[in-house]
């Protein structure tokens, strides 16, 4: 036979079928295109040279992994959808003479064409972006990026290489698959298979129970988990179960809903109800896993979208927690306060707002009459782990502007995320009376980041600090510096100092670090100072926070675009299918009496559940992993629930109106298809 | 008592930008009585099909009227025509049209439950018309699982259940085996004795025998009729072979 024949018959086939494989061939593009820009962004010489490179390509390279494993998920379950649908024309092809060999190598050239393709106006997109992929890092990373390419010939090649070789193998493996697909079949099934999956559901009760089981538990641990340190773990554990609740309720418990709904005949033999429900109950057959599909990649977006953008939107507020003061020295001692102090003077550098105290901090656990020190630390007694701040009333009353007086078994308590509701307090051998429960506190960057909850507590005097501090050595496995000599303990009892710049300027702030740097050194090179503590500078800080907060906001904003991308295709493929399969059913009614009108109205409010409920299903999932999410993102000083809500709002609107114009544009389509 | 009159009945289609212009129906009259049973016989493309979607309210003729006791069906308005169409017409296809999603009880209640009849009246109706059927052993089961014909005599069913004025089949027996073909004619004879007015369009000479008359189109034109008269159905098969060969070899000669 004519070798070209195939070749042309192949780009007549891709032609004939361009609203179904134009859209993959895009589909694919832009997922090389992504693919090269993640790629290249975490091998970018010009990223390298940035602060927080590390935190930024450790970030990417994560990036790069989670594009390549949904490139070959999505790809590879776009196309078997694909050919489940012209599984009729290659039978077609059969029938007419074509030995399944001479298909295999049509197959060959469709699937030669929609690789090349693909690849190369993804690559041409790739590299065209990149250059403003990475000015969008650097603007969030707020740098000022370097002009031209920076990732050199070489690397380029071996980004388009190693882009080539996945994709390859990808199309490859759909090749594959496609060629089984009509080798397994027999010419006559061919033909009928598109009516094959016209069987009757059955409704799978114990798969449906065991998906409420999961949807019900992955719920319970989001809203019932409050302690942070399981909140990460379990958070995954919940994702899981969601996960699963979501397929077995869309595939087998939308089914059984619907059998239910069935057997009630008063309510079934209903015009309205009586089409809708055995409409529903098919379209569910046909498109549960499509659906659930799309559900958790719309889950996924807003999660992710929502977090990321909290996290990075929420950074100065996150900082500024972290670190109360434009310098903080914390940990210190009065000799190095005094080198610190001298050193920022002398650099004529004016420091306002100074504080300076003396305070403890130590790890203990809660208990209902007070704190223990002596417990050994497991995971299942972190529930209650603490960190507890203890300053004397005289640096309390001096720093915040208070007038307070205590007795000497007298204390101020503050806690945070958690509560202590007795009016005594047992701490290490000796039993307080909780004179009053404050607000104001001294501003300490101490205790934020931790994954516990938080106890400020005010002791009458400095010789009662010192007593604790003492404390805190000389009980037995105490959960911190247990083993240490009572001679150290000097260095627990930390002074606190900070101060800001004029106008909290940060090259003001950067330049009193250098200043700071330099004395310090000096002190450790000579001995002249007895050092202790470090420094800390906000402005300094920020740089580590904008690569990681930054690098994963960027990361979050770019799988989202794909998820939601990989969501619309599967809607496309979906409003299709449907339109196909309704269009019998849509003349037959009108035959059998049902108006155009009508018919229409049934059809449209069944597309219209079948199209929403994804969505509506992503946007309860994401309020239940509200809870859980706010508490995580706790750990990262963003506490502020308001905060999260607005940032969580914001995306599943913005979400939810793409979703509708896409709805809007894609049922067109159907429409078309059904009317014709 | 004439049930259905058509007056000089014509249809054009016209291309989609004017041009291109096709007659497929022209001056077509013709009557029906109360309890009748016409066959309307012609080849493929005749203009039978496009005459059973005007009779049915699916299509509208762009000349001429039909009138179904009485009742003009150009002046029906577009919001009533498919509570005219559900309540007065019954239609039996060649293909079946039955719907996959529902299984053979629920094909035929479909046009009650449209009417908003409540399920005790449906289950009433269905039992005596089942039986006479032959499916009530197979009505719960799914169209894909049943053979044509079991498939055809539920569509009759889902038809004559709303007791139409008139059942319009189009090429019943199309699809089935000899055998079901002869079974499905016998019922429409059946439910023609019972009173029954049937118009049936076809062009297989067998079951254009069953018919009380017979209707001859060919080109978009009415062309002859035979009435049964006292022939037996062998007789009519004859009469009808005849009239078909005298149109094939060139009847116009003729006319």
């Amino acid at each position: 036979m004519n070798k070209h024949l195939y070749a042309r018959l192949a780009a007549r086939n891709l032609r004939k079928n361009a609203r179904s494989y134009g859209p993959f061939i895009l589909a694919g593009a832009l997922t090389v295109a992504m693919f090269t820009i993640i790629l290249s962004l975490s091998v970018d010489a010009g990223l390298q040279s940035m602060t927080g490179a590390v935190t930024i390509q450790l970030v990417m390279r994560y990036g790069v992994v989670v594009v390549a494993l949904f490139a070959v998920i999505f790809l590879f379950y776009t196309n078997s959808f694909l050919i489940k649908r012209r599984k009729r024309e290659f039978g077609l092809y059969n029938v007419l003479g074509l030995e399944k060999k001479h298909l295999a190598k049509v197959i060959t050239f469709e699937t030669l064409y929609v690789a090349a393709l693909s690849l190369a106006l993804g690559l041409a997109a790739g590299l065209a972006l990149n250059k403003l992929m990475m000015l969008l890092v650097a603007k969030i990373l707020g740098v000022e990026a370097p002009l031209g390419f920076t990732v050199g010939p070489r690397m380029l090649l071996w980004v388009l290489g190693v882009t080539a070789a996945l994709f390859g193998a990808i199309y490859l493996a759909i090749f594959l698959y496609s060629v089984r697909q009509v080798y397994v079949a027999r010419p006559v099934e061919l033909l009928q298979s598109e009516h094959a999956g016209e069987r009757e559901p059955k409704a799978r009760w114990l798969m449906a129970l065991i998906g409420l089981a999961c949807l019900g538990a992955g719920y319970y641990i989001a809203i019932t988990t409050t302690d942070v340190l399981q909140a990460i773990f379990l958070f995954f554990v919940a994702v899981v179960l969601v996960i699963i609740g979501t397929y077995l309720l869309f595939t087998a418990g939308s089914v059984a809903l619907l059998k239910l709904l069935r057997n009630n005949k008063r309510y079934y033999y209903k015009t309205r109800h009586f089409t809708a429900v055995s409409g529903m109950m098919y379209r569910m057959k046909q498109n549960a896993v499509g659906l659930a599909n799309i559900c958790i990649l719309s889950t996924m977006v807003l999660v992710m979208i929502s977090g990321t953008s909290c996290l990075m939107l929420g950074m100065e507020q996150s900082l500024r927690t972290g670190y109360p003061y434009d310098v903080n020295i914390p940990r210190s001692n009065e000799a190095t306060i005094a080198m610190v102090k001298k050193a920022v003077a002398d650099a004529g550098i004016p420091a306002e707002n100074e504080t300076e105290y003396d305070y403890i901090t130590f790890t203990a656990y809660q208990r209902p009459d007070g704190l223990e020190t002596t417990r050994d630390y497991t995971l299942d007694t972190s529930a209650s782990l603490c960190d507890v701040l203890v300053v004397d009333l005289a640096d309390y009353n001096r720093c915040t502007g208070q007038d307070y007086t205590l007795g000497p078994d007298e204390i101020l308590l503050k806690t945070e995320r958690t509560d202590h509701d007795r009016d005594t307090l047992e701490l290490l051998g000796k039993t307080y009376t909780v004179k009053e429960r404050v607000k104001p506190m001294v501003k300490s960057g101490e205790l934020t980041f931790n994954l516990t909850t938080s106890w400020y507590i005010v002791v009458s005097d400095k010789a009662e600090l010192e007593r604790l501090a003492r404390a805190t050595y000389e009980a037995p496995n105490a959960a911190q510096g247990g083993d240490m000599t009572v001679g150290e303990a000097r260095y627990l009892l930390g002074r606190y100092y900070g101060f800001d710049v004029p106008g909290h300027d940060d090259e003001t702030a950067l330049r009193a670090r250098l200043a700071i740097r330099q004395a310090w050194n000096q002190a450790a090179e000579d001995g002249s100072v007895d050092l202790a503590g470090t420094y800390e500078i906000r402005a300094w800080e920020r740089q580590d926070f904008v690569s990681l907060y930054g690098s994963l906001f960027f990361l979050g904003m770019f799988l989202g675009l794909l998820f939601t991308m990989a969501a619309i295709l599967i809607i496309y493929y979906k409003q299709m299918s449907e339109g196909r399969d309704d269009r019998e059913r849509f003349q037959i009614m009108q035959k059998v009496g049902m108006s155009r009108g009508e018919v229409k109205k049934t059809i449209h409010a069944q597309v219209l559940i079948v199209f929403f409920l994804p969505l509506v299903t992503a946007g309860v999932h994401t309020g239940f992993a509200f809870p859980i999410l706010n508490r995580v993102l706790a750990l990262f000083n963003l506490a502020g629930t308001n905060f999260y809500v607005w940032c969580v709002l914001g995306t599943f609107g913005a979400f939810a109106a793409l979703y509708a114009v896409v709805y809007a544009l894609t049922a067109r389509t159907y429409y078309k298809l059904v009317s014709t | 008592m004439t049930m259905l009159e058509v007056q000089s009945l014509g249809k054009i289609y016209t291309g989609r930008f004017g041009g291109n212009q096709v007659r497929a129906l022209s001056n077509v009259s013709f009557s029906v009585e109360k309890g009748e049973y016409v066959a309307i016989m012609g080849e493929s493309g005749s203009g039978k099909t496009t005459l059973l979607n005007i009779l049915a309210a699916l299509d509208k003729p762009t000349s001429g009227k039909v009138i179904l006791e009485g009742r003009d069906l150009s002046a029906i308005k577009e919001d009533e025509l498919a509570a005219f169409r559900r309540d007065s017409l019954g239609f039996v296809f060649q293909d079946f049209n039955l719907l996959d999603t529902f299984n053979l009880r629920d094909n035929i209640f479909l046009p009650l439950v449209l009417a908003g009849k409540g399920y005790g009246e449906m289950a009433e109706r269905l039992q005596p018309i089942a039986q006479k059927m032959g499916i009530t052993e197979v009505l719960t089961k799914y169209p894909y699982e049943c053979s044509g014909g079991q498939k055809q005599r539920a569509a009759v069913a889902r038809a004559v259940i709303t007791e139409p004025k008139i059942l319009l089949a189009d090429e019943p027996t199309g699809a089935l085996d000899s055998k079901s073909s002869d079974g499905l004619l016998d019922l429409f004879a059946s439910l023609n004795r019972e009173g029954q007015t049937i118009l049936m369009v076809t062009h297989s000479v067998k079951a254009a025998s069953h018919a009380g008359r017979v209707l001859f189109i060919k080109d978009g034109e009415l062309f002859h009729q035979i009435y049964r008269g006292d022939s037996t159905n062998e007789q009519l098969y004859q009469k009808i072979a005849d009239t078909l060969t005298l149109l094939a070899t060139g009847g116009r000669e003729h006319e």
